[in-house]
């Protein structure tokens, strides 16, 4: 490896190249040499594939685009790069030959990763977006997936505020499942199954989407919730000749807040508090302020104590190149995040090393790669109204209470429970996470016979973490003697992969693809925890639990499970004279957590395709490029539940005494409700599609329609309580529908030479039914109840906001009917249709949905007198809702003037509300909205005359610049994942703002 | 080229010996192998026992409905806290609805504890039988007729079932008389396989007799024909039996109560390994922390509902032992202040309202009235769980039963009530009327879990007192809890 690298250090090559060359000199050969360059821009291209048909005699053009090649009088020569049309020229004499190249708008002829194998855009029968590197949205990423919001349609890439910490949600075509994950496979390098967190954004070099379950069938049991394909930057061959590669680029961003929480000022407070005495002294004269209220004699506005400016870098450095038989690429990246929030940042190190060699007269490919991404996390809790919830403690504390003592210690006041000083748990609590991934792959391709491709494949993922978390004694208002835990946990994944592939045309008509193959997976998951109280010392924090003064039963824990899947899969492909295409393809799986006699499963897809514009009737149109129909029928499954909810197992159960001994024991207990029935939940699909592109492909683009059901679904269901021990039980009930319509539309609109632009539009529709709630389901009013509010007051079977119900989408609010105020308390409309002041008595209705109707993304780069390049991107969700619960916490007057509110509480007691937070439907908000995502300007110096730096790229970009919407709370953006989502309950970590200056150098 | 072809017939070998799914259990213990050995099968009975624990706090509701629906505690609304979407202020005012947090919970932690005696016994069944598990089965069985007891008072009719393994899939009911007479013959049935010693922790001989008196004791309730003579006969065994007063009101109910002379049968908390008793939590005052050296800040929360607290006349000793109020002082004999108001905390037994919010009411009187509950010692250096023992069967109560049960049959309690208010330090009574014994057995009896019971055998559940309404007598029992039903409709038909 080192002396692969050493022989490509680019001077040394160069020379070690013009040596070569200048001995092939023979008599008959002419010399020629020129430029190659970028026929819109006049840049030179580095690494142009320079070759003399019919022959390995080639090389690629240097740092500069200058080749210079020895070839027969009169031979062709074929200059190609990805990207550019290909060019063939004959050389006539001996001299300068310069080339310019035009870059390619065919993407159609591309090729596109589908499952364990590839295929020509242009073959495709399912539901594939493709994204390209270039295409992605830039900036310092939170992962690298972030990138991809809004690029492909169908695909939802949401997260809830702008934790640093918090990864996103990816959901494809809808939800599949009650209770399972819904989030889709990743397939990276042909690894299932890995983490995309891995690989820095810079390393990836497309992302292929399979969408339909004709396309995801292919890995079964993991395929329901659609697959992501990520193919990284690689290093090349070229064509018998030698090439080498550096690239730095370096960003840092600055973050701001872009959106605060509306509560009081101490001002307002305090002229709400006079009012307030004023009404209390008509009945009591003589009452003074501390008879209604308790100042705290500050005036803190608690949100900028706990937020900041945060700046973040990304530096990544990566080196790439090969010859005839090798090829590597490596990369380092260096990231660190510092969140809004203070107290919470994030470090990541990603490392990768990929290298292939051919051997056996290139028969063989041997292929390998190590992956390694370090994290660092340092957290703030903020999820619910907990002590340490940073953001409710903030958002609730009196403004007029300082942050200090005047001696410099924590003010500390106990106004009503869970009343805690927000700064101090930044401060003094320590929350953080170590966090390895490993990633290692090996990989040999044996090409028995021509098209005939042999494949075994080897990969091993490791994530470790550890997570520490300390609190010392007596931080908190209320008595505590602290808290320190300490957890590590360790998750392995081996997969063994054995795969056939075989490519055959026959009589230049028939065009066959074979896949036949293997695929056994192995979890294995463990972990251990201490914890403890009372520590003696705080100097150590988590990392000497000796210090724990209490130390109890259920202290200290361990676990370990396994969970293990088999495959056995194969397809066909046929097409004839890339008109008419037939493919179908079936897998078996089997997995270790379903019941004895449920654990195989099979996964059949088929598929059809014509493409009208090879037919002749249409060959000879010359506006239309390609139009091509396409439908395709899968069965897909899923699996992600826990192991062993098939079998009856027994576990601690806690310590208690023998009555009969004296001695303490420890009992055991059924663990859960055995299900010996417990199965696969199947997804099956029909999805249709059309192809199109017109002049000469300027304007292209897909349009797919669907029709999706998932049926048996995975969940924890309500059991008879006798005679089950447990409440709920793991099981199969009911199904769901998601249909959908998908459009993408792609543009080059503007093509001259000082100005291009190309636009892309990606549209989507996608509507959620639950069909079937299932045997499992029998609640008398036929709703699940979920999305329970949790928060001070808010306590019961009452507070919940989203119904599941046959025949309606999921997500829906399933929230009573404000009318009025009445006497002080909500009235709403009731199930006897009259009027109630009761919760329990309310009718219910659904009003509005989490899940957005449409979804739009439309992306676009300018290219102004060819070094200027302008990128935007906006995003737009339309038709979704949040239910606001921080509003409905915080407009409770009942909080005053003890606890902060919004202005809204003030207006509200002027009412003459006594109602405390109640569900209702005026929380429910519109929250459309229109995001600019992404804006970019960058600047490619011209750097011809240098010898050493090929390209450098200037750039500032800013992401979320913008957000137009109605929605009142922070961010109306919410993670799109499970039954129940869209609830903003003071757990939205701003979003941010970011401005990012960055540096790209090409060597 | 060779080197290829071992790498492929290598992996085929691989291949062949990976299509098997194993299912491997590392960190739980398979069915078919539990019990694994002679210490798990001693030791099966105690999870039984152990299913106990959660009955006193939320976990388990069983406590909190009995006192907070009763006379005696109420859970107030103060400001911003304990309103809780309004289950305390429904179950003090007796309006609970099929989704009340307390009707859900009792409901499915007794079921808890009857189906783990379930699987237990069907586990014994299955061990190769001796006279001392054929016992511990015995023991078992009473157990679980405890746990149905509870459940009988607090539902009525109720499914019944002896099995986890061969139970219905969608179990009826069984009309409560049923119920009853079936637990009374287990119990009785059992009587003579079980230990004659005095265990605190176990279904002992007397643990059953003093089961058996409470179910006669309210078999009008749940049978519609009073057993008095019975209830009566069930008490002597009590009070003949190893148990004495003890001199002093406290002593049952201080941290070390396992050797009180008093109680028959409890729960042995355990501050660090056997958790659930929190009602220093639920009703200490935020600061009172500092009154006990506590290393959890309490919750501000139950009270003594005034006119209850004001049935102890001056001089009666448990006022002042079961009660806390008036000035607090820390540790270090200073005047605790209050943590928003920083006036001195001076408990006002007088609780004004059941709801307070401001400015109606002070932050003071929101923040510190109501007496609280001090009958349970709370030793120095409490953690958020108490290690005292949690008394179910007292001998006390069972002097005031066999008061009751005389009264009830036209004889003369007073020899079974005086001996208890004369240790209380007031006047003894001379004929003693039903009336007033219910008073005393509130003062007497307040806090341990028998109130509710009690308003209900004494007919006056559906009067009024503070701040609840008065009712029909159709709330004696809690509904069926919606969840419940809902998984089982069978449990809204008739019972069987």
């Amino acid at each position: 490896m080192v002396r692969i690298l050493h022989r490509n250090i680019k001077k040394v090559a160069l020379l070690f190249l013009i040596l070569m060359l200048s001995s092939y000199a023979k008599a008959q050969n002419i010399s020629i040499h020129g430029t190659v360059r970028d026929s819109s821009n006049n840049s030179t291209i580095v690494g142009v594939n320079v070759l003399q048909k019919g022959t390995q005699n080639g090389i690629v053009t240097d740092n500069s685009g200058n080749y210079k090649l020895e070839v027969p009088k009169g031979s062709t020569i074929i200059f190609s790069f990805m990207g550019y049309t290909k060019k063939e020229i004959i050389a006539h004499k001996e001299g300068k030959l310069d080339v310019a190249l035009s870059s390619s708008i065919k993407e159609l002829d591309e090729l596109i990763v589908i499952g364990y194998s590839t295929q020509k855009k242009t073959d495709k029968t399912g539901a594939v977006s493709n994204v390209q590197a270039d295409d992605l949205n830039g900036g310092v990423l939170t992962d690298a997936i972030q990138g991809m919001q809004g690029k492909a349609a169908g695909v939802s890439i949401t997260k809830k505020g702008g934790d640093p910490n918090s990864g996103f949600s990816v959901r494809i075509r809808g939800a599949s499942g009650f209770n399972s994950n819904t989030q889709p496979l990743y397939v990276i390098d042909g690894v299932a199954g890995a983490d995309p967190t891995i690989i820095a954004a810079e390393d990836i070099a497309s992302y292929n989407i399979l969408k339909d379950a004709a396309s995801t069938a292919i890995y079964g049991s993991r395929g329901s919730n659609g697959v992501i394909i990520i193919t990284t930057k690689s290093g090349k061959s070229a064509g018998g000749g030698k090439f080498s590669k550096v690239e730095f680029s370096s960003q840092v961003s600055v973050d701001k807040v872009s959106n605060k929480y509306n509560v009081l000022s101490a001002n307002e407070m305090r002229g709400f508090t006079n009012t307030l005495l004023k009404e209390a002294q008509v009945d009591s004269p003589h009452y003074v302020m501390e008879d209604v209220f308790n100042d705290g004699g500050a005036s803190t506005d608690w949100q900028n104590e706990i937020f900041r400016t945060g700046i973040s870098t990304s530096t990544n450095l990566s080196l790439s190149g090969g010859n005839s038989t090798n090829t590597y690429y490596a990369s380092l990246t260096r990231a660190s995040w510092g969140g809004v929030m203070r107290g919470t940042s994030k470090d990541r190190t990603t490392a990768r090393i990929n290298v292939t060699h051919k051997a056996f007269k290139n028969h063989v490919t041997f292929s390998g790669s190590l992956l390694g991404s370090f994290e660092k996390n340092d957290y703030e809790n903020y999820s619910g109204w907990g002590k340490d919830d940073i953001i409710y403690q903030a958002l609730q504390r009196n403004p007029t209470d300082p942050v200090y003592n005047s001696d410099g210690t924590y003010y500390k006041s106990s106004r009503v429970f869970n009343y805690e000083n927000p700064v101090a748990v930044i401060n003094e609590v320590t929350n953080n996470r170590d966090n390895q991934k490993f990633l290692g792959n090996f990989r040999t391709d044996y090409e028995i016979i021509e098209g005939l491709v042999a494949s075994l494949n080897y990969s091993y993922i490791r994530d470790d973490a550890s997570t520490n978390y300390f609190r010392p004694n007596g931080l908190y208002a209320s008595a505590d003697n602290g808290f320190a835990k300490k957890q590590s946990t360790l998750s392995e994944q081996q997969i063994l992969e054995f795969t056939t592939v075989y490519n055959k045309t026959i009589k230049k008509n028939h065009n066959l693809n074979l896949l036949g193959g293997y695929s056994w997976q192995e979890t294995i998951y463990s972990g251990f925890y201490a914890q403890g109280r009372d520590a003696q010392s705080n100097y150590s924090g988590p990392d000497n639990l000796a210090v724990l003064n209490d130390v109890v039963y259920g202290d200290i824990g361990s676990w370990k499970g396994k969970w293990n899947l088999i495959g056995f899969f194969g397809r066909a492909q046929y097409n004839y004279k890339s008109k008419y295409y037939v493919s179908a393809s079936i897998r078996r799986d089997g997995s270790s957590k379903f019941g004895e006699n449920n654990r195989w499963g099979w996964f059949p897809t088929a598929a059809i395709g014509w493409t009208m514009s090879n037919e002749s009737f249409l060959k000879n149109t010359e506006w239309l490029s390609i139009l091509k129909l396409r439908a395709s029928y899968g069965i897909s499954g899923n699996q992600e539940i826990g192991e062993y909810h098939s079998i009856v197992v027994w576990e601690p159960s806690g310590k208690a005494t023998n009555p009969e001994t004296g001695q303490q024991v420890i009992t055991f207990k059924p663990a859960w409700n055995a299900n010996p029935d417990l199965k696969w939940e199947q997804t099956s699909e029909i999805n249709l599609g059309i192809d199109f592109g017109f002049f000469d492909n300027k304007l292209s683009g897909s349009f797919e329609l669907y029709r999706k059901k998932t049926s048996d679904l995975l969940g924890e269901y309500n059991v008879p309580v006798p005679p089950n021990l447990a409440y709920k039980t793991f099981a199969n009930s009911g199904s769901l529908t998601n249909n959908g319509i998908e459009l993408f539309i792609q543009a080059y609109a503007y093509d001259r030479k000082n100005f291009k632009w190309r636009t892309s539009l990606v549209f989507a529709h996608n509507k959620t039914i639950i069909t079937d709630l299932g045997n499992y389901f029998n609640e008398e009013d036929g709703v699940r109840k979920e999305g329970y509010i949790s928060g001070r007051g808010m306590v019961g079977e009452e507070y919940y906001v989203t119904g599941i119900m046959e025949g309606e989408e999921t997500g829906s609010f399933y929230v009573p009917t404000y009318v009025t105020l009445k006497d002080g308390k909500f009235i709403y409309e009731s199930v006897s249709g009259g009027y109630t002041d009761q919760l329990s008595e309310a009718k219910r209705t659904i009003v509005g949905t989490a899940a957005p109707d449409f979804e739009i993304g439309w992306s676009n780069t300018f290219t102004l007198y060819k070094r200027w390049n302008i990128d935007f991107a906006l995003r737009s969700m339309i038709g979704n809702s949040v239910y606001n619960a921080t509003r409905m916490f915080f407009d409770n007057p009942g909080n005053l003037p003890s606890l902060n509110a919004y202005p809204d509480a003030i207006e509200w007691r002027e009412d003459g509300r006594t109602s405390g937070s109640s569900i209702a439907d005026i929380y429910v908000e519109d929250a459309s909205f229109v995001k600019l995502d992404y804006i970019s300007v960058s600047y490619d110096f011209n750097m011809e005359k240098t010898k050493v730096i090929n390209n450098i790229r200037i750039f500032i970009s800013a992401n979320n610049v913008f957000t137009l919407t109605k929605y009142s709370g922070v961010d109306p953006e919410t993670s799109i994942d499970g039954l129940a989502f869209g609830i903003d309950q003071y757990n939205v970590y701003p979003k941010t703002r970011s401005i990012t200056f960055g540096l790209k150098a090409t060597f | 080229m060779k080197n290829i072809y071992i790498l492929f017939i290598l992996a085929t070998i691989v291949f062949s010996s990976c299509t098997k799914l194993d299912e491997e259990l590392y960190d739980k213990i398979p069915g078919d192998v539990y019990p694994e050995n002679e210490n798990q099968i001693a030791n099966l009975s105690v999870e039984a026992y152990a299913k106990l624990r959660p009955i006193i706090d939320d976990e388990g509701w069983w406590f909190l409905a009995q006192e907070i629906s009763s006379d005696e505690l109420a859970a107030p609304t103060r400001g911003s806290d304990w309103y809780d979407g309004g289950k305390w202020v429904d179950m003090h005012t007796h309006d609970w609805s099929n989704d009340n947090e307390g009707v859900n919970r009792i409901w499915g932690n007794l079921w808890t504890g009857i189906t783990t005696c379930n699987q237990i016994l069907d586990l014994m069944h299955g061990l190769p039988q001796n006279e001392a598990l054929v016992k511990k089965a015995k023991e078992v069985e009473v157990l679980r007729s405890f746990y149905y007891y509870l459940l009988l008072d607090n539902y009525g009719d109720v499914p019944y079932l002896t099995s986890a393994k061969n139970a219905p899939d969608l179990p009826y009911k069984m009309k409560k008389e049923a119920v009853y007479d079936s637990l009374i013959a287990t119990v009785s049935g059992a009587i003579p396989s079980l230990k004659a010693i005095d265990n605190k922790y176990m279904a002992t001989r007397y643990m059953g007799f003093a089961l058996l008196a409470k179910l006669y004791l309210n078999a009008e309730t749940y049978s519609g024909t009073p057993q008095w003579k019975k209830a009566s006969q069930y008490c002597d065994s009590i009070i003949n039996g190893p148990y004495s007063l003890a001199t002093n009101n406290k002593d049952p109910f201080i941290t070390d109560n396992e050797n009180s002379s008093e109680i028959i049968f409890s729960i042995p908390f355990d501050e660090d390994n056997f958790k659930g008793f929190r009602l220093h939590m639920r009703t200490l005052h935020y600061q009172q922390n500092l009154e006990f050296d506590m290393t959890v800040g309490p919750w501000n929360g139950f009270a003594v509902v005034p006119t209850f607290f004001d049935t102890y006349e001056a001089g009666d000793a448990r006022k002042d032992a079961y009660h806390l109020y008036g000035q607090r002082f820390d540790t270090h004999g200073n005047k605790i202040l209050d943590g928003e108001t920083h006036k001195p905390l001076d408990i006002n037994p007088h609780l004004p309202a059941l709801t307070m919010v401001a400015p109606t009411y002070t932050p003071e009187q929101i923040r510190t009235s109501g007496a609280r509950v001090g009958k349970y010692e709370i030793k120095k250096g409490t953690k958020e769980n108490l290690s005292n023992d949690f008394p179910l069967f007292r001998i006390t109560d069972f002097y005031l039963m066999k008061a009751e049960a005389e009264i009830q049959q036209g004889n003369n309690g007073d020899q079974w009530v005086n001996p208890i208010r004369q240790r209380a330090g007031v006047s003894t009574w001379a004929g003693t009327t039903l009336t007033q014994l219910l008073a005393e057995r509130g003062r007497e009896l307040y806090c341990e879990g028998h109130r509710r019971q009690d308003q209900i055998r004494f007919g006056v559940w559906g009067q009024a007192w503070w701040k609840k309404p008065t009712h029909g007598n159709s709330k004696e029992f809690f509904p069926i809890p919606k969840w419940a039903s809902d998984a089982n409709p069978n449990l809204l038909a008739p019972p069987k």
